[in-house]
């Protein structure tokens, strides 16, 4: 086995034994996604989304359009927490892996792989959860978003954990899904087209892609996925410098 | 200010393993207002292969700052630093992943030396039945007491035979029995043409040391002939009182 190869199997170990993790994976889906199901009363409401390229109303019932928002509130708040941890242990120990002859680009690889296995779990997860009580109208559409906007949540959590504490950082990562995605890209709160600032959190294009594709039964946003993407790649970039300047001499 | 430099080759005689040029070190901040804290302003030394050598300070002096330097984890701002050979480094916080067993760090730790899974077996039951941590070996890190945390900590920085050992305060948590285990496993180690390095406040540890490198003032000293010419001066101070 490779050092890239170990040091990724043995992170996952040690992710696994994370109860805080675990239990943050158990608990949070249910709670979020199936009571936000339960409780929201059954009624139509309008909703903004993309229909042939242009923003436009459609009526749908708020169980469902709440459904779509807390999912990807759940995931990006579980991989931006898992994040979290991720660089506040590497900040602290990751460099004597460098002492003990690890190459930068092996620890990278490990610990970003690590954090795509969380998050592919989380993803699965939470669309799992939701699947119980609501069927996007294009499920594989709506998991490309989920795994775009969860990746990115992560890698936000690595970005946080470089900077501030545990504390701080945890919660930074509970208040930033929540306002993003729960509130700024919420359809239900914002009926127009979100401020400009509102565009630059990390939630707008793939809270769009899941409007619509979950709630319309025409895809319009694959342009929104792309830029979904583009915005990922950006953090990851981001997250790899910075953790690379975290981890290693200073 | 010259750009810092650092370089590692392979060690071949029993010659300078480690050696530092110059060195310099400033704690600063980005922030406006705040404070650079000039640790080291020039620092010099050789470390050589099968010495026991000690590095003394007072609190703040830069003692672990310099270790650090030497061993690559934090980069001087100006100066060289020559390393010869492999490094094994004790960090004084033991720098240890809380989640995973003994067994595991072993594991993590030894493909990172690039030992076969053969030689990390051999080496963890080797340093488990010097240091006596045989029945802890798949306990979780966070599991273990200070001193047995230590004990793998020292472990960690000895697995691979280093050619310079770099040991920041190493027997901290230790009993007294670890601690004469320790400087026996030192003193094999010397013997064998390893230069150990080692952060050291214990007045009564210094007559073990072959060299003794005092941090002051940002510069390093060689004090280990004013030791003995101290040692001379006493002894004649005593003569002439005696006779």
């Amino acid at each position: 086995m490779n050092r890239t190869t170990t040091a990724f199997s043995i992170g996952i170990k040690e992710q696994a034994r994370n109860y805080v993790l675990v239990a943050l994976l158990v608990v949070l889906p249910v709670s979020f996604i199936t009571l936000a199901f339960a409780v929201t009363q059954d009624v139509e409401m309008p909703v903004r989304t993309l229909v042939d390229g242009e923003t436009a109303t459609v009526m749908r019932g708020m169980p469902e359009v709440h459904g779509v928002i807390m999912t990807p509130i759940t995931s990006a708040l579980i991989a931006g927490l898992a994040g979290l941890f991720l660089m506040r242990e590497a900040k602290d120990t990751d460099g004597r892996l460098a002492v003990a002859g690890y190459r930068a680009w092996q620890v990278i690889a490990a610990r970003f792989g690590v954090l795509a296995a969380i998050t592919l779990i989380v993803t699965g997860v939470s669309v799992g959860v939701m699947l119980v009580d609501f069927q996007p109208e294009y499920l594989w559409w709506f998991v490309a978003a989920m795994l775009v906007v969860s990746v990115t949540y992560g890698l936000i959590g690595m970005l946080v954990g470089a900077v501030f504490n545990r504390l701080a950082g945890m919660w930074l990562m509970l208040i930033l899904p929540m306002l993003d995605i729960g509130l700024f890209q919420d359809p239900l709160f914002i009926q127009s087209e979100p401020d400009w600032w509102m565009k630059l959190f990390p939630g707008y294009w793939p809270v769009r892609v899941m409007v619509d594709t979950g709630l319309t039964t025409d895809v319009d946003t694959a342009l929104s996925l792309v830029w979904a993407t583009g915005y990922l790649l950006l953090v990851a970039v981001l997250a790899i410098g910075v953790y690379y300047r975290a981890t290693q001499a200073s | 200010m010259e750009a810092p430099t650092t370089s590692t080759t392979e060690a071949t005689t029993s010659e300078v393993l480690v050696r530092a040029d110059e060195i310099e070190k400033t704690y600063g901040s980005n922030l406006p207002f705040t404070r650079s804290v000039p640790v080291l302003t020039g620092a010099n030394l050789e470390i050589r292969a099968g010495e026991i050598v000690g590095i003394v300070g007072g609190n703040g002096s830069g003692k672990s700052t310099l270790m650090n330097i030497l061993v690559g984890v934090l980069k001087q701002d100006s100066g060289a630093v020559e390393r010869t050979g492999t490094v094994g480094w004790c960090p004084q916080e033991p720098l240890l992943y809380d989640r995973l067993t003994v067994t595991e760090t072993f594991r993590l730790f030894g493909s990172g030396y690039g030992m076969t899974a053969e030689e990390i077996d051999e080496a963890k039951r080797r340093f488990a039945s010097k240091l006596d941590f045989e029945q802890y070996l798949d306990y979780r890190i966070d599991q273990l007491s200070g001193g047995n945390r230590q004990k793998i900590n020292l472990s960690i920085a000895l697995m691979h035979d280093p050619d310079v050992l770099m040991l920041d305060e190493p027997y901290t948590g230790f009993d007294w029995e670890t601690y004469l285990i320790f400087w026996d496993l030192a003193d094999e180690l010397a013997a064998d043409g390893t230069a150990v390095v080692m952060i050291s406040h214990l007045i009564e540890e210094q007559s073990r040391l072959d060299r003794i490198y005092e941090v002051r003032d940002g510069h390093v000293y060689d004090v280990t002939e004013r030791e003995s010419e101290t040692e001379a001066t006493t002894g004649e101070r005593r003569r002439k009182a005696d006779e």
